[in-house]
């Protein structure tokens, strides 16, 4: 060796070696030393930091919430990769499409977070994912015309079917009053005017006559009683059921809520609204609630990470020899055959690549479930790597048990790393 | 190897633009101060305070250095003392973080001046507040009501209804509107902290001031019977699916902002509990105008209660010895201090010898009015006790709050909890 | 992440451009190849569409004034199009702390990236062309650094910043240093190691020094892989919270400036749509500039 090689390398290896040292493989060491010691590093507590680890709530929920990540994550966002990368190579348009889906990598983990938190909105007038769903739910389901409302008066009440009024027909027909409150006055049909006073008098033998009306008005008024200045319910549908449950008739109410019927003998019935008058307009699913939080961050984890995904595949695609799929074909396999049975064998490598890395990314989420998760689910959304910073610098700052749950989230990294490292040595093999 | 030598020379010139921006702000000592509190310099409180401080310079001839930390404020001022370099004057939102200072002998007991501006101007509560172990150690310059009904008055007008001034009537109203198809509150279940401030206001209403404060120092326990009664009382209101915006559910998913638009943007509800912020953030997130499309009553008495005033503040404390920072709480605890304070218009001032013509407008006027004339007045009692029990999410008294919202019935079981929690923190 | 060079034959080349599907002439009717391949365009087309959903609704959002952000979804904007507005963004501009956020970013990015690189560089080059003993080992071990997670060494990183009297920018700049080198590292020095020793060799004998050789032939050749490591770890640091949480002071990066403002007392989103964009576009142009460094250089490393 030349002399002065020596200061050479020294000169050469130094910063980065000084740097390594003192911030990578010091403080990582030293980590493991204050997992053993208490909250502000004075006494030593020996284990006790790993064994209260597990028993605290928080990190109980991280622990799982991160079991989840690591099963689900990698799983859909390979999955995601390997379709689109494959399908993609079908279309001309490839490169657009494929840096569409990879633009997500370049903004903000934390701001996708947001963006996400924005999109999840429960109220479907608000939130996009809702509004979506929405979509084929409204065309199955609607908003009842007396969405809300319920009886003024408990000579109706409801039941499985809807709302339900018993009364009889004597000689002189049937009256029914159906009043009901909780519902607005711009929520009923234009066309509603002052309600019916169909029932001042009798209907007549044979005659079932009633009113389905608002019994508010300004000023309250009488329970029960059609009163000046109350609107009838134009557009409901009402159906007469006998004592035995047989339909006799059904009609719909007028402009002024009331309705007829003739024909109809003495006896004990029941008129009824159908629980579809009443239907509430659909609420929206809560992504952000405790129950789905954490699936709809991997949701959105996919949309951050699937382009990647699909880059990576894409460049193992295209070093598959095209002849190997032609032969396929040409044996008369069909596209999914060939896809089954040629490419993905074939793609396994890059395919583990892709697995793997995507784990360790899925120990290490942090900066996705602090955008995602409004504060009043970040429990529930809690990952490790979350807990260990919230453990170890905010509130009090723990950093006993901090440290212990970086050592966790290390022994549970390194094997999956190791993995990835042995892999690139495989194939950057000669040197 | 061009584009090497440029970025290298974007970085030095990185270098050295951030070695110029970054400004230490250590203490000159006589001259200059630093005041470190949570609101940034964008947000129009941070603005507002630092327009006040402005005014002390103009006084006094001190410069202010104005470091705005944002929420983890108590764990950045903890970090500066232990590292003795803490900040000239600190100004806190918890009493119990004034209490630890005071602990680790981090805080400056206040000047004759102060002193005396106290007794003249305030009263007593708001000394006692900042009083530990009999030395008075900080200035409540501003205060926050929290006992205020928010209401759509849109509504209201279209159902000629006026506002409650009792308990009652707040049901009838409430009944009122749910008959007419509206949904009468929004709740914010999600944010602990807002039951916890529908619970204080009731319970002060039905147990009274002395129990209130005997919860608060855990004189009696959370299981006691005028805590189950406080709770059956607020029941019938806030765990009422007809009255509340998405049912109990509904509610434990609201957060405070999102109460405040569901009643002024979307049309949801019609009435919101809270402090006085509530118009602001209004204002802000949905362009509601005081007086045409928001206005607030007083939260009503509970069979006969007298007006009492739920409230929180921020305490100014000197950390430092430097002259500057006594000479800021003394004119903050001045009159003179306190009318330039109002006068920002986003502040309300405890002060009670502050001419009230000075608020920029009636509602807050209205607001400090009440907060000031209050017959009783209490602090916010989960500011008060230990922050592992009273404002940590999910747990103490947030906690269970949100637990007996999601299911009134185990109001036994909940308390018990709660208790212990209690006992762990408090003792 | 690499790229998989196991596959003998055809080299991999522009992920973005592989070879065209070939032209079929087995016993698949022609009809149901049109009718699958149209399917895939409309299947793309959608699914294309919803990729780009979420950030075009921040866009629209952004332009909302914020009441209507409270009471309805940013698609109303397609039908209601006078509800658009700049004054989100114009109010942003004026914010000093917006654009102090912005700049801070800068100050922490470049020299986070531009000091790893450099460093990375140093080692590659002596880890590839500079014999002694132990290389291999030293070389296994730096690499090997890999597994140690940012998390391990947060707290006491920062004590030895303490005990330095180091704070906010510097030690940000150390601590993003030190976890980009490891895989810089690799990256270097596997790319060096490719280059042709001829070059090196003849250097020497002419009488070169190794730092004048590193700076005239292995800078310029290792071009290619110095700008794709720079791109990736900008856009990393760019985009980096948590060591920004941990060690930042006054001088705060647009990733907590907005963090920040997902506050309790307010939605925060008027001043966070246009945040995040305004963040999202330095990337992204790095990204779309630069886009043919980022690829060669990462093949170009791997498939020597």
């Amino acid at each position: 060796m030349k002399r002065g090689t020596w200061w050479l390398l020294g000169l050469f290896l130094t910063p980065a070696l000084v740097v390594l040292a003192g911030l990578v493989v010091w403080p990582a060491i030293r980590t493991v030393f204050d997992s053993f010691y208490g909250p502000a590093g004075q006494e030593f507590v020996g284990l006790q930091n790993y064994r209260d680890m597990f028993r605290f709530d928080r990190m109980q929920t991280a622990i799982r919430n991160s079991f989840i990540w690591v099963i689900a994550f990698p799983t859909f966002v390979t999955i995601t990769g390997l379709i689109f990368a494959v399908l993609s190579e079908k279309v001309g348009w490839r490169t657009a499409f494929r840096l569409i889906l990879f633009m997500p990598a370049a903004i903000a983990i934390l701001s996708s977070g947001i963006i996400w938190r924005i999109m999840y909105e429960t109220n479907p007038d608000r939130g996009a994912v809702n509004a979506l769903v929405d979509i084929p739910v409204s065309l199955f389901t609607s908003e009842g015309d007396l969405a809300g409302a319920s009886p003024s008066t408990d000579i109706a009440s409801f039941d499985q079917d809807g709302l339900v009024v018993r009364f009889e027909v004597g000689d002189e027909g049937g009256t029914v009053a159906v009043g009901v409150i909780g519902i607005r006055e711009d929520e009923i049909p234009a066309s509603a005017v002052q309600a019916s006073t169909i029932l001042a008098e009798p209907p007549g033998s044979g005659v079932v006559a009633g009113v389905v009306w608002r019994d508010t008005r300004p000023g309250g008024g009488e329970r029960g009683v059609v009163e000046s200045g109350e609107l009838g319910i134009p557009d409901v549908r009402l159906r007469l059921l006998d004592a035995a449950g047989s339909e006799v008739g059904s009609t719909v109410s007028e402009a002024d809520g009331s309705f007829r019927l003739e024909g109809i003998s003495p006896g004990a019935y029941s008129a009824r609204i159908p629980s579809a008058e009443f239907r509430e307009s659909w609420g929206g699913i809560s992504w952000l609630g405790p129950e789905l939080i954490t699936l709809s961050a991997i949701v959105a984890g996919v949309w951050i990470w699937g382009g990647f995904a699909l880059l990576i595949i894409a460049s193992g695609l295209a070093a598959i020899p095209g002849e190997l799929q032609e032969a396929a074909r040409v044996d008369g396999a069909n596209e999914w055959q060939v896809f089954r049975r040629v490419t993905v064998p074939l793609l396994a490598p890059v395919l583990g690549v892709v697995f793997v890395t995507l784990t360790i990314n899925a120990l290490k989420m942090f900066d996705l479930i602090v955008g995602i998760a409004p504060g009043s689910v970040q429990d529930e959304a809690n990952v490790i790597a979350l807990e260990m910073w919230r453990t170890a610098f905010t509130g009090l700052g723990n950093r006993g048990l901090g440290s212990a749950i970086a050592v966790f989230l290390f022994v549970l990294i390194l094997p999956v790393m190791v993995f990835n490292i042995r892999r690139f040595r495989v194939q950057e093999g000669r040197r | 190897m061009r584009l090497v030598r440029v970025i290298a020379l974007f970085a030095v010139l990185a270098l050295v633009a951030a070695a110029c921006g970054d400004d230490d702000g250590a203490p000159t000592g006589g001259g200059e101060i630093e005041v470190m509190w949570i609101r940034g310099a964008d947000h129009p409180e941070g603005q507002a305070l630092i327009e006040v401080l402005d005014a002390f310079t103009a006084a006094t001839g001190v410069e202010v250095n104005y470091n705005g930390v944002g929420d983890d404020l108590a764990t950045i001022l903890s970090t500066r003392v232990t590292g003795g370099d803490p900040p000239d004057v600190a100004i806190l939102a918890q009493p119990g973080l004034l209490r630890d200072l005071v602990s680790r002998g981090a805080a400056q007991p206040v000047s004759q001046t102060v002193q005396d501006n106290m007794s003249a101007n305030y009263a007593q509560v708001w000394a006692d507040l900042a009083t530990v172990d009999g030395t008075l150690y900080g200035v409540y310059f501003k205060a926050g009501n929290k006992s205020l009904v928010f209401y759509d008055v849109q509504v209201f007008e279209d159902l000629n209804i006026t506002p409650p001034t009792t308990w009652d009537e707040w049901i009838a109203v409430s009944q009122t509107l749910s008959d007419n198809g509206y949904t009468a509150l929004a709740v914010a279940g999600a944010d602990g902290w807002t039951l916890s401030d529908w619970f204080e206001n009731a319970y002060v209403r039905t147990a009274g001031p002395d129990n209130y404060d005997a919860l608060t120092n855990h004189e009696i326990p959370w299981t006691d019977q005028s805590v189950k009664d406080s709770l059956a009382v607020l029941e019938e209101l806030i765990a009422n699916p007809e009255f509340v915006a998405g049912g109990r559910d509904g509610a434990l998913a609201t957060g405070f902002v999102q109460s405040i638009t569901t009643v002024f943007a979307t049309g949801d509800a019609v009435m919101v509990e809270g402090p006085g912020d509530i118009a602001g953030i209004a204002k802000e997130e949905a362009g509601a105008e005081v007086g045409t499309d928001l206005d607030f009553f007083p939260f009503p008495s509970i069979d006969g209660s007298p007006p009492a005033v739920l409230g929180g503040g921020d305490v100014a404390v000197a950390l430092t010895d430097n002259p500057g920072a006594m000479a800021l709480l003394e004119f903050l605890s001045s009159t003179n201090g306190g009318e330039i304070v109002v006068g920002t218009g986003s502040f309300t001032s405890p002060n009670m010898n502050v001419d009230l013509s000075l608020y920029a407008d009636d509602l807050t006027r209205s607001i400090a009015e009440g907060l000031v004339s209050a017959e009783v007045f209490v602090f916010d009692l989960s500011d008060l006790v230990p922050a592992a029990f009273g404002g940590t999410a999910g747990a103490g008294i947030w906690g269970g709050l949100q637990n007996w919202l999601q299911n009134p019935d185990n109001v036994d079981a909940v308390l018990a909890q709660v208790e212990a929690e209690a006992a762990a923190a408090q003792g | 992440m690499t790229t998989p060079d196991t596959i003998a034959g055809a080299a991999s080349t522009d992920p973005m451009d592989a070879d065209p599907e070939t032209v079929r002439d087995g016993k698949t009717s022609r009809i149901s190849q049109w009718l699958s391949k149209s399917a895939v365009q409309i299947v793309l087309v959608i699914v294309a569409l919803f990729w780009l959903m979420p950030t075009i609704g921040l866009l629209i959002t952004s332009l909302r004034p914020l009441e209507e952000f409270a009471r309805t979804g940013w698609w109303t904007a397609v039908t209601t199009p006078s509800q658009l507005t700049i004054e989100n963004y114009a109010d942003l501009i004026g914010d000093a702390d917006l654009i102090d956020a912005v700049l801070n970013t800068f100050y922490i990015a470049i020299p986070s990236t531009v000091l790893p690189v450099f460093f990375a560089a140093m080692a590659g080059y002596a880890l590839a062309w500079i014999p002694f003993k132990g290389r291999d080992t030293m070389f296994l071990v730096l690499v090997g650094l890999l597994v140690v997670p940012l998390q391990m060494a947060l707290i006491p990183a920062f004590s030895v910043f303490r005990t330095f009297g180091l704070s906010g920018l510097p030690a940000i700049w150390l601590f993003h240093t030190a976890f980009g080198l490891p895989l810089a590292i690799f990256l270097m020095r596997n790319y060096f190691a490719g280059l042709p020793g001829s070059l090196i060799e003849a250097a020497r004998i002419d009488g070169a020094s190794e730092w004048m050789i590193f700076l005239r032939v292995i800078l310029p050749l290792g071009f290619p892989a110095l700008a794709s490591l720079m791109i990736f770890q900008f856009t990393w640091t760019w985009n980096d919270l948590l060591v920004a949480l941990v060690f930042a002071t006054d001088q705060q990066p647009i990733t907590l400036f907005l963090r920040d403002r997902l506050g309790e007392f307010s939605s925060g989103i008027g001043v966070i749509s246009p945040g995040v964009f305004i963040s999202a576009i330095v990337p992204l142009i790095i990204f779309f500039a630069f886009q043919r460094y980022f690829e060669a250089g990462l093949l170009g490393g791997s498939t020597k």
